[in-house]
C-alpha cells in the first residue's frame, strides 16, 4: 500500500510540478526560519545551564534604600558571601566575581591588545562554574594563584602553541597563565576572556571590624551561592533581614538608609532580572516575538499547502471518485493524502536544512542572533530526529484538511464532470487567504514601526552634540596628569575645536553617589544621585545649554570638589525654587544645565549632577595604574582622517605604552540601541518571508482559479471585456481580503507594539500620529498580491477567446 | 435474480426547483442477461444506472440487490457490495491517469485485499484476454480512445464480478472503436457475465438482448 501511494504521489508532483514546486517552497522556507528561530530560542531559554550545577547556583542582588530613594544592583558587599556562608547553614559555598566592564590592554612580548570581558574570582569558581579546559588541571587552583584566559585569546598572542607559563602584563602587573579554557558558550551571562583569582592585595577584605561594617555599605562584586538544589528563594528573606539586623542596621541607622537582598537562579539570570548594575541582560519579550514570528511563519505555509490542496480538488475529483466507486474506503483516501502532505513536508525539511546551512554560513543572520547558533548544533541526532518528528507534524497538520476534505468527494463525482467546489469550502480558502494576509501586513506595520521608533531614537535632540564629537580614553593616572598638556598641544591643530576631561562617555554614565543634598526647605537629607566628573570646558564642547548660573571656572580652584552643576530635572524633583547656592555635600550648585540625554532613551531621565574632576592626588599607588577617564574632543568635520593620524602621533608621544584608543560618540551611542536594530532587521527579514510565502500560495491559487474560469474568461471577452477587465475581476476578490485583513492586522500591530516592542522605551514614537503606517502596510499587501494574480491571469486574459471554449 | 427494483423514485431538489429524475421504477435483470437502457437526453438513465450500481441512493422506493435491501444503504456498505459485486464501464473511461494500464486494472484487486501473487495472475489473465499486455506499461494519455476503454473494460472485469454496468461505452469512441468494445461485451455476456448498459445509439443497443426504453423517468417498454 505504501508503495502504491508513494507511486501515486511522486507522479503527481511530476505532473504538477508548479504547484509542487510552490508547496515544497513554501514548506522548506517555513522549516528553515522555524530551525533558525528555534536554536535561537533554545539556546536563548538554556542561559547558563550548561554548568552542572545551575540548578544549585544562585546569584544575590540587593537594593539599597536611603530617605526613600530605592536603588537595585547586581553587585554586592565584598564580604557579603564569605558571611553568608559562615552564618547560615542553607548557604553552602559562595562564589564571587569582580568584572572589569572597560576595556583592559594585555600585552605579550610586541603583542598587546584591548579586552572587553575579564575578571577575578574567589579561588573555588572552577568547582562551582563549568570551564572546557583545554590547558591546566583545575585542582591545581587550590595551591596557587590563576590567571586563565580563553582559547580565543590564547590564539591571539600564541596561535596554536601552549601558553601555560607564557608572561602578560596589564599596566604594571605582570603574571603568567597557569590555565586555558574554550572560549565561554554565547549563552552564559557571565563574559570573561580573562579570569584571575582574587588572592591579591587590590581585593583584600578589610580587618578591622569597622572597615568591614562600612564595606557592607558598598556594592563590588557579583555574589553566587551554592544553596541545595530548587532552593525554595522565598527562605532566603528571613536570612537577608538577620543579616541587616546583625551587621548592617546600626549604620543604617545613620545613614538612614536599609538594605535588603533576595536571590536569583542562575538559568534565570539574564532573562529575568531587572537590577542596575548589572551585565547586559535579554528582553524576554523579544523571546515571544520570535516565537509568535515562528508559528507565523509555520501558519501561512501550512495554510498555502491546505489552500493549494483544496483548490485542486476538482482536478482530483475523478481520481477520488472512481476510486471510491472501485471500492475505496474514505480511510484508505484520508491515509493517502495525508501520506502526500508528509511526503511534500519530508522533501522541504531536506530543502529547509539545506537553506539552514547556506542562511548560516552565507548570511548575517546568525551575527543578527548573537552568534548564538552554531553549525555544528545542526547534526546533533536529537536535533535531527526532532527536525523529522516536526516535519512529520507540519505535514499531518498541513494535510488532515486537504485529507478530509478530498476524500469526502462523492463517487459521482468523478461521472458528473468537474468538481465544484461548495461554498464551505470556498469560503474557508478565503478565510484562509485572509488569515495569511492578516499575517504579513501585521509583520510589515510592525517592521516599519520599528523602523519609525529606530529613526526617532537617532534624530531625538539629545540635549549635547553628538556629531564629529571623538572620545579618547586615557589609562592610568600617570597620563591622565597630563591633561593640561595634553589639551594645549592639541588645541594648537585647528581642527580641533574643543577638549574636555569626562570621568564616563555620555550614554554609559554608571556612577552613583550618595551624598547630602538640601531638599526644598534647605534641610540637607542623604540621597543617592547619579553624576559624572568633567573638565572645566566639557559643557561648551558638548553643546549643552546653560540654563542659569555658570560653568565650571579654569581659574576658581575652589571650583574643584565644591561647586556642582544639576540638570533641570533635578531642579524639579528637589523642588528647589532657587537652586543657585543649595548645597550638595560641602559644596554649592553653580549652575543648571538644560536636560540632556546622560543615558539610554530606554530610561527615563533623572536627577543628574556635574563636578569638577578632581585630580588624581591622594589616589594609591596601586589605583593610579587602573584609573581610566576620557577625553572628548570636539573636531572639525573636514579631513577627519587626518586629524585622526595626527591624534596617533600625539598620544604615541603622550602614552607610549596604550595603543590608540578612540571610538566616535555617535558610534558609541549607536551600541546603546543595537539590540534593537538587530530584532528590527530580523522582524524585517522574516516579514520579507511571510509575505513571499503568501505570496507564493496567492500565485498558485491564482493559475488554479484563473485555470478554472478559463470558460467564463472566454465567453466574457467573447462579449467585449477587455483584458484589464478580466484581471480586476479575478483580483476583486482577493483585493477585498486583503483590505479586510489590513483593518485586523492593523489592529493586532498596533497591539502588538504598543505593549511589546516600544514598551522599552521610555522616549518613543507616538502611534496615534503615525497611523499612516498601517495604510502603507495594507497597501504593500494589496499592491503585492494584486500583481501577484495579475502576473499570473494576463496570459489567460490575453489569450484568443476561442481557446479558451474549445478548453472543454 | 440480480436486481429487483419497486417504485424507485429518485428526486432532485434545488431551493426552487425539484427534479424527478426517475418516477416508481419497477425493474429486475436476471443473471446472464445483456439489457440495453435507451431514452433521449435526460431521460433518466445514466440516473438509473448510478443508482443500480449503488454509486447514488434513491429519494423513495425498494432496490434489492441479489436479495438484500441497499436503498437506504450508506456509502461505505455500498461501497463494499460494489467491490465485490460490480464492474463499471463510462463514457469517458475514468482511468486514473497517474496510474499506468497495469496498475488501474489490479486497483479493484487491491481495494478488495486480494494477495499480490493471486493479482498479478488475474491481471495478467485480463490483459491477454483483451489483448492488452503490450500496453501494461503505458499511461491512458498514452492510449487511443479504444485502448483506454478496452483497459477501462479490463479493469471492469478483472474482479470476475457479478455485474457490469456501461454507461455510453461507445460515447467517446468512433464507430470502429465502438464496435470493438460492443463486441468485447457481447462476446463476455456469452462467457456467462451479466451486462445492463446504457445507450442512446440503437446500433449499439442492437448487442444486447433485451432493451429498455426510458421517457422522463419511466419506463416505457420493456
Amino acid at each position: 500500500m505504501a508503495s502504491s501511494f508513494l507511486k501515486t504521489t511522486l507522479r503527481n508532483l511530476y505532473r504538477e510540478k508548479m504547484y509542487a514546486m510552490i508547496n515544497i517552497a513554501g514548506l522548506s522556507l517555513a522549516i528553515a526560519c522555524c530551525l533558525i528561530l528555534g536554536l535561537y530560542l533554545r539556546s536563548q531559554l538554556t542561559y547558563d545551564k550548561h554548568n552542572t550545577k545551575y540548578k544549585q547556583i544562585y546569584r544575590v542582588v540587593n537594593e539599597l534604600n536611603i530617605s526613600g530613594k530605592i536603588d537595585t544592583f547586581a553587585i554586592t558587599p565584598q564580604l557579603l558571601g564569605q558571611m553568608l556562608t559562615e552564618e547560615y547553614a542553607d548557604v553552602k559555598g559562595f562564589v564571587r566575581f569582580f568584572i572589569i566592564n572597560q576595556k583592559v590592554l594585555f600585552r605579550s612580548g610586541d603583542k598587546a591588545f584591548y579586552w572587553d570581558s575579564s575578571a577575578f574570582a574567589s579561588k573555588n569558581v572552577f568547582d562551582v562554574f563549568d570551564h572546557d579546559f583545554i590547558y591546566g588541571d583545575p585542582k591545581s587552583v587550590k595551591n596557587e594563584r590563576f590567571v586563565a584566559v580563553s582559547e580565543s585569546f590564547a590564539r591571539k598572542y600564541w596561535g596554536n602553541e601552549n601558553p601555560i607559563g607564557k608572561a602578560i602584563t596589564s599596566e604594571n602587573f605582570t603574571a603568567k597563565i597557569t590555565h586555558v579554557f574554550a572560549d565561554l558558550p554565547e549563552n552564559s551571562h557571565l563574559r570573561y576572556d580573562v579570569l584571575q583569582s582574587d588572592d591579591i592585595p587590590f581585593f583584600n577584605d578589610p580587618e578591622d571590624a569597622n572597615q568591614r561594617r562600612q564595606s557592607l555599605w558598598n556594592p563590588r562584586f557579583h555574589t553566587y551561592l551554592l544553596m541545595q538544589e530548587d532552593y525554595d528563594i522565598r527562605k532566603f528573606k528571613d536570612i537577608s533581614d538577620s543579616f541587616f539586623e546583625r551587621h548592617m542596621a546600626d549604620l543604617g541607622k545613620a545613614y538612614k538608609a536599609t538594605w535588603r537582598a533576595w536571590l536569583q537562579p542562575l538559568a534565570d539570570i539574564h532573562y529575568n532580572s531587572d537590577v542596575g548594575y548589572d551585565q547586559p541582560t535579554g528582553i524576554k519579550h523579544y523571546l515571544y516575538g520570535f516565537t509568535a514570528v515562528a508559528i507565523f511563519i509555520l501558519l501561512v505555509a501550512c495554510i498555502n499547502y491546505m489552500n493549494l490542496a483544496t483548490a485542486r480538488a476538482s482536478k482530483r475529483a475523478k481520481e477520488v471518485g472512481m476510486r471510491k466507486i472501485l471500492g475505496s474506503g474514505r480511510t484508505r483516501l484520508i491515509l493517502q493524502f495525508m501520506g502526500e502532505a508528509i511526503f511534500f513536508s519530508l522533501v522541504a525539511l531536506v530543502f529547509g536544512y539545506i537553506l539552514v546551512q547556506l542562511a548560516l554560513t552565507q548570511t548575517p543572520i546568525n551575527e543578527l542572533l548573537g552568534n548564538s547558533i552554531a553549525l555544528k548544533d545542526l547534526n546533533e541526532p536529537r536535533l535531527l530526529l526532532g527536525m523529522l518528528a516536526f516535519s512529520l507534524v507540519l505535514g499531518l497538520m498541513s494535510g488532515i484538511y486537504p485529507a478530509l476534505y478530498l476524500s469526502s468527494i462523492a463517487p459521482l463525482s468523478a461521472l458528473v464532470g468537474s468538481h465544484k467546489a461548495g461554498k464551505g469550502s470556498l469560503r474557508l480558502r478565503e478565510m484562509l487567504v485572509l488569515i495569511q494576509f492578516i499575517i504579513s501586513v501585521t509583520v510589515i506595520a510592525c517592521t516599519l514601526l520599528m523602523v519609525l521608533q529606530m529613526r526617532y531614537v537617532s534624530r531625538l535632540p539629545l540635549g549635547f552634540d553628538k556629531e564629529n564629537r571623538l572620545i579618547v580614553t586615557l589609562r592610568t593616572a600617570d597620563v591622565i596628569d597630563k591633561v593640561p598638556t595634553i589639551k594645549k598641544e592639541l588645541l594648537k591643530n585647528s581642527s580641533i575645536l574643543g577638549v574636555s576631561l569626562c570621568g564616563d562617555v555620555i550614554g554609559k554614565i554608571e556612577g552613583l553617589m550618595g551624598a547630602q543634598i538640601d531638599n526644598k526647605d534647605g534641610v540637607p537629607e542623604i540621597m543617592t544621585v547619579k553624576f559624572m566628573q568633567v573638565g572645566n570646558d566639557f559643557i561648551d564642547v558638548m553643546g549643552i545649554a546653560l540654563k542659569e548660573g555658570r560653568d565650571f571656572s579654569k581659574r576658581l580652584l575652589t571650583d574643584v570638589g565644591n561647586s556642582y552643576i544639576v540638570n533641570e530635572t533635578m531642579v524639579k524633583k528637589m523642588g528647589w525654587d532657587q537652586p543657585l547656592g543649595k548645597h550638595i555635600q560641602s559644596g554649592k550648585v553653580i549652575g543648571v544645565v538644560k536636560d540632556f540625554h546622560y543615558d539610554s532613551l530606554k530610561n527615563n531621565l533623572d536627577s543628574f549632577v556635574l563636578l569638577r574632576f578632581s585630580g588624581t592626588q591622594g589616589i594609591s599607588a596601586q589605583n593610579r595604574q587602573l584609573m581610566i577617564q576620557y577625553l572628548v574632543l570636539n573636531i572639525a568635520a573636514e579631513d577627519i582622517f587626518r586629524t585622526l593620524s595626527f591624534l596617533e602621533e600625539k598620544f604615541a608621544e603622550f602614552d607610549p605604552k596604550h595603543p590608540f584608543e578612540f571610538e566616535f560618540l555617535d558610534d558609541s551611542l549607536n551600541k546603546l540601541y543595537l539590540d534593537e536594530k538587530q530584532q528590527m532587521e530580523l522582524i524585517g527579514i522574516f516579514a520579507a518571508v511571510c509575505i513571499f510565502i503568501s505570496c507564493m500560495g496567492l500565485f498558485g491559487l491564482a493559475a488554479f482559479t484563473t485555470e478554472q474560469r478559463t470558460k467564463e474568461i472566454g465567453i466574457r471577452k467573447v462579449l467585449g471585456s477587455s483584458t484589464w477587465q478580466i484581471i480586476t475581476m479575478l483580483a476583486r476578490r482577493i483585493l477585498l481580503l486583503v483590505f479586510g485583513g489590513a483593518v485586523i492586522a492593523s489592529l493586532m500591530a498596533y497591539f502588538a507594539m504598543d505593549e511589546w516592542w516600544l514598551i522599552d522605551f521610555s522616549y518613543r514614537i507616538n502611534l496615534n500620529m503615525n497611523l499612516w503606517v498601517f495604510l502603507v502596510s495594507a497597501a504593500v499587501a494589496a499592491a503585492v498580491a494584486f500583481i501577484t494574480v495579475a502576473l499570473q491571469s494576463y496570459k489567460t486574459a490575453q489569450a484568443n477567446p476561442i481557446n479558451a471554449l474549445r478548453y472543454e | 435474480m440480480i436486481i429487483e427494483t419497486s417504485d424507485l423514485t429518485k428526486v432532485y431538489r434545488t431551493e426552487e426547483v425539484e427534479t424527478t429524475a426517475l418516477d416508481t421504477i419497477d425493474f429486475h435483470l436476471e443473471e446472464g442477461q445483456f439489457v440495453s437502457v435507451m431514452g433521449p437526453s435526460g431521460c433518466g438513465k445514466s440516473t438509473l444506472l448510478h443508482i443500480l450500481g449503488m454509486i447514488d441512493n434513491p429519494s423513495e422506493g425498494s432496490y434489492r440487490f441479489l436479495g438484500e435491501e441497499v436503498s437506504k444503504y450508506s456509502e461505505s456498505k455500498r461501497a463494499a457490495i460494489r467491490k465485490a459485486n460490480l464492474g463499471f464501464v463510462f463514457q469517458s473511461f475514468n482511468l486514473i491517469d497517474e496510474l499506468t494500464v497495469y496498475e488501474n486494472i489490479e486497483l479493484p484487486l487491491i481495494y478488495n485485499k486480494t494477495p499480490s501473487h493471486e493479482r498479478k495472475e488475474k491481471v495478467e489473465k485480463v490483459l491477454e484476454k483483451l489483448d492488452m499486455e503490450h500496453r501494461s506499461k503505458h499511461f491512458p494519455r498514452q492510449l487511443s480512445g479504444g485502448q483506454q476503454q478496452r483497459a477501462a473494460v479490463a479493469r471492469s472485469i478483472v474482479n470476475e464480478p457479478n455485474l457490469i454496468l456501461a454507461d455510453e461505452p461507445t460515447g467517446n469512441l468512433d464507430s470502429k472503436n465502438g464496435h470493438d468494445v460492443m463486441k468485447m461485451l457481447a462476446k463476455l455476456n456469452e462467457e456467462g457475465t451479466t451486462i445492463l448498459m446504457v445507450t442512446h445509439s440503437e446500433e449499439m443497443a442492437g448487442y444486447a438482448g433485451s432493451v429498455i426504453q426510458l421517457l422522463d423517468g419511466k419506463i416505457v417498454t420493456q
